[in-house]
């Protein structure tokens, strides 16, 4: 219901009628989005309306020279429940929604579970709006025994009939003319009040044949179910499934996420090139586009994350999956649903938190939403192969169980955490745990490709705009006030020019490079980021931190994995490409009083730290985003932060009291 | 989900505690209005005849009711008391289901 969601497209054409406002409505696992993927194609967006934590798709298509606008409403199984779809179902039947009232409703039926369709059909019926029924999964149910008559159906309920296969686009033009014969002239309505023996008379009269009211076995899904639902099986195969998953988004997205960083490294150097240096060069090369593109190289993860996603709710899996997994996760308060993106958050908190829509509960997928950072993402393994390199030079055996170690502590701190939510801020009673297991089918490629892309647009839509606006202040506090060059870097320069003078010009190349950190040092350490490391550097000091480490900790907070390089000008001399070589050089790095800056345990601190604190301002957008506020952003990050110091004190205090060096 | 009035069968078992295999109506349940509505919505009512799919003591169960399967939590499904069915069709049982 955008109303004038294009007025310029729409002011530069040959003008339109009014469109047509058609709301999708259907249970779970009918086809509804498959129907409404075929009818909208690309010319569909997921709408958040205020007030509602669910969402619903909205897109157009013209049939017959008038534009039609479809609302693709969530799957709900009654309309009068106290759970947000049913909601904002009923809001859109009263033109609540977006302040508009659909012209026709649409109503989805599975042909081979008519009863409880129809029984939502009554419901909307009430609402005296006019109505079309799609007929789907009719293959199915005719494959089943069940002889379907449509015209029939449109008889006994006095609305136009179609049916309808969005999967292979069957039926659509003629569902697209039932919609308009159903605005045109409305039909006469039943009365919403009929009783439950009209249903089955209906059913009995429109479908028929030797399982009239569904069928009762089926021994390839009984024998899939037992297999993918069994305590110990269903596990292994779950756990096979999602190593799969993870494997294909770590392995094929490494291409097009270096593509994206070459493609952004280029343009950098070449506005660099052709800018003359100064504020705004510096701005739309680091700011801007270093901004957008440390966010926007997790794209190809994003949409391999959600396509093999889709492609797995697709199958009839990932209810089974849920289900497996709803033994384990109850224990912390969270649904089987919770361990998808629990998982998903492995590869990046960004996917791992949008695919949290997975979750019904609005309460459950809060829980989901807060705790997922605590997972170990890509970004933290350059932190961790770094410090655990500090920590086990000798040993690769300690230092892989080391490593080991952080995920299994994150995985521990967003379990008990998830725990502590659910019985305080969040307490309240869940969602009973019922799910319907839908038949298992082949996926649909083309609805995961557009639900990919739906999901793509999102996320960009955000890199765009808050994240964007994010990277511009945090670059700005980074790079002012600017200093002036140091008296030592100026020297070293003399001395580059000297040696160029001398014909030596690897020398020269080396003096520059030194004269370059020092600077870029000088500049970290006088910016607002600078003054803001050293003004908390007390806080920090309880960790064994230093005024270097606490700004390299703070630089950081804008994505972890600029602790390397920020310690690499603030410490080292090195290019900072090399990890061996960086470990190197940070371990032979004193304090001011001669003593190791990295010691064993300010180390196990940073480590934990790392392991724990929310370093990532991205989340923290896309988590205001999805719960649509900043009060659980700040929340999330606050609780994080706080656990992080806490359990990084106490793990340095625990290394001392063992004797691990102070 | 409320009390029936009549009673065809005198046995009354939770959900948990019938076999793969075994046919059954809901007699009763210990479940709030909201949960019960829930699961009217989705179909799982007196009328209606269901077959147990998978069903351990402490584990959650599945169920087949017409085409659709449904899969319940441990604690929902030990709430919900059953009357278990011996014949081989849905609608004997049916019959003698209150009605709405």
């Amino acid at each position: 219901m955008t109303g004038d969601a294009n007025p310029v497209t729409r002011a530069t054409r040959t003008p339109l009628p009014p469109p047509t406002r058609v709301a999708m409505v259907g249970n779970p696992n009918v086809g509804k989005t498959s129907l409404f993927n075929r009818l909208c194609g690309v010319r569909a967006k997921t709408a958040n309306f205020p007030g509602s934590t669910v969402e619903a798709r909205m897109g157009s298509c013209v049939a017959d020279g008038v534009e039609m606008e479809f609302i693709d409403l969530p799957g709900v199984y009654a309309i009068d429940l106290e759970l947000p779809e049913s909601k904002l179902c009923r809001d859109c039947l009263a033109g609540r929604l977006a302040g508009c009232m659909p012209d026709a409703m649409l109503v989805v039926l599975d042909a081979t579970n008519m009863q409880r369709g129809l029984r939502l059909f009554r419901s909307v019926a009430a609402g005296g709006r006019p109505m079309a029924v799609a007929l789907t999964m009719t293959d199915l149910a005719r494959g089943r025994g069940l002889s379907v008559n449509a015209q029939r159906l449109a008889v006994v309920l006095g609305v136009p009939c179609v049916e309808a296969n969005g999967r292979a686009g069957v039926g659509i033009e003629p569902l697209l003319a039932a919609i308009h014969a159903a605005v045109e002239v409305p039909p006469q309505i039943l009365a919403a009040g009929i009783a439950e023996d009209w249903i089955d008379q209906t059913v009995s009269s429109s479908v028929g044949g030797p399982n009239t009211l569904g069928a009762d076995t089926d021994r390839l899904t009984d024998r899939l179910d037992a297999a993918f639902t069994h305590p110990i099986l269903g596990g292994v195969v779950f756990l096979l499934a999602m190593a799969l998953m993870f494997f294909a988004i770590f392995r094929l997205a490494e291409i097009p996420m270096d593509l994206i960083e070459q493609g952004f490294g280029w343009l950098g150097s070449t506005i660099a090139a052709v800018l003359p240096e100064g504020a705004l060069t510096s701005l739309l090369v680091d700011g801007v586009i270093g901004g957008v593109a440390g966010t926007v190289v997790f794209l190809p993860q994003i949409c391999l994350l959600f396509f093999l996603l889709a492609l797995l709710e697709d199958t009839g899996y990932l209810a089974r999956a849920a289900f497996v997994m709803d033994r384990i996760m109850c224990r912390f308060g969270l649904p089987g649903q919770a361990f998808v993106p629990l998982l998903s958050s492995h590869a990046c908190a960004l996917p791992g938190i949008m695919s949290a829509r997975l979750i019904p509960d609005p309460k459950d997928r809060l829980a989901t939403i807060l705790v997922a950072p605590f997972m170990s993402c890509s970004a933290r393994v350059g932190v961790y192969v770094l410090l655990v390199t500090l920590l086990f030079p000798q040993s690769g055996f300690l230092a892989g169980l080391a490593f080991a170690g952080c995920y299994a502590l994150g995985a521990a701190a967003a379990l008990v955490t998830a725990a502590i939510f659910r019985k305080t801020i969040l307490r309240g009673k869940s969602r009973p745990m019922v799910l319907e297991l839908p038949p298992y089918r082949l996926p649909d490629l083309r609805g995961a490709v557009l639900s990919t892309y739906d999901r793509a647009v999102v996320f960009l839509r955000n890199a765009g705009t808050v994240i964007l606006a994010i990277c511009v202040v945090m670059w700005w506090i980074n790079a002012y006030p600017r200093s002036a060059m140091p008296v030592e870097a100026i020297a070293i320069e003399a001395r580059a020019v000297d040696a160029d003078a001398a014909g030596n010009a690897d020398e020269a190349t080396a003096l520059r490079a030194d004269a370059e950190n020092l600077q870029r040092r000088v500049q970290q350490q006088n910016s607002f980021a600078g003054w803001i490391g050293g003004a908390v550097q007390p806080v920090f000091a309880p960790l064994g931190l230093d005024d270097r480490l606490t700004i390299a900790v703070m630089t950081s907070f804008l994505a972890r994995e600029v602790f390397r390089s920020t310690m690499t000008v603030l410490v080292g001399h090195g290019d900072g490409d090399n990890d061996t070589k960086v470990a190197d050089e940070l371990a032979l790095a004193t304090r001011t009083d001669g003593s190791k800056l990295f010691d064993v345990p300010t180390s196990v601190a940073l480590l934990v730290f790392y392991v724990l604190a929310l370093q990532c301002l991205p989340t923290l957008a896309v988590t205001r985003r999805e719960t649509g506020s900043w009060k659980w952003a700040a929340l999330q990050f606050g609780w994080m932060s706080v656990v992080a110091y806490l359990l990084a004190l106490f793990a340095r205090a625990l290394v001392i009291a063992l004797g691990g060096g102070g | 989900m409320a009390s029936t009035v009549s009673d065809p069968l005198p046995i009354r078992l939770p959900l948990t505690q019938l076999k793969r295999g075994d046919r059954a109506m809901v007699a009763d349940s210990s479940l709030s209005d909201e949960d019960r509505a829930v699961l009217r919505a989705m179909g799982l009512d007196e009328r209606c005849t269901f077959t147990v799919c998978r069903a351990s003591a402490g584990g959650p169960c599945i169920i087949q009711l017409d085409a659709t399967r449904l899969g319940l939590s441990p604690d929902l499904a030990k709430r919900i008391m059953t009357r278990p069915c011996e014949c081989p069709s849905a609608d004997c049982c049916a019959q003698d289901a209150p009605k709405p």
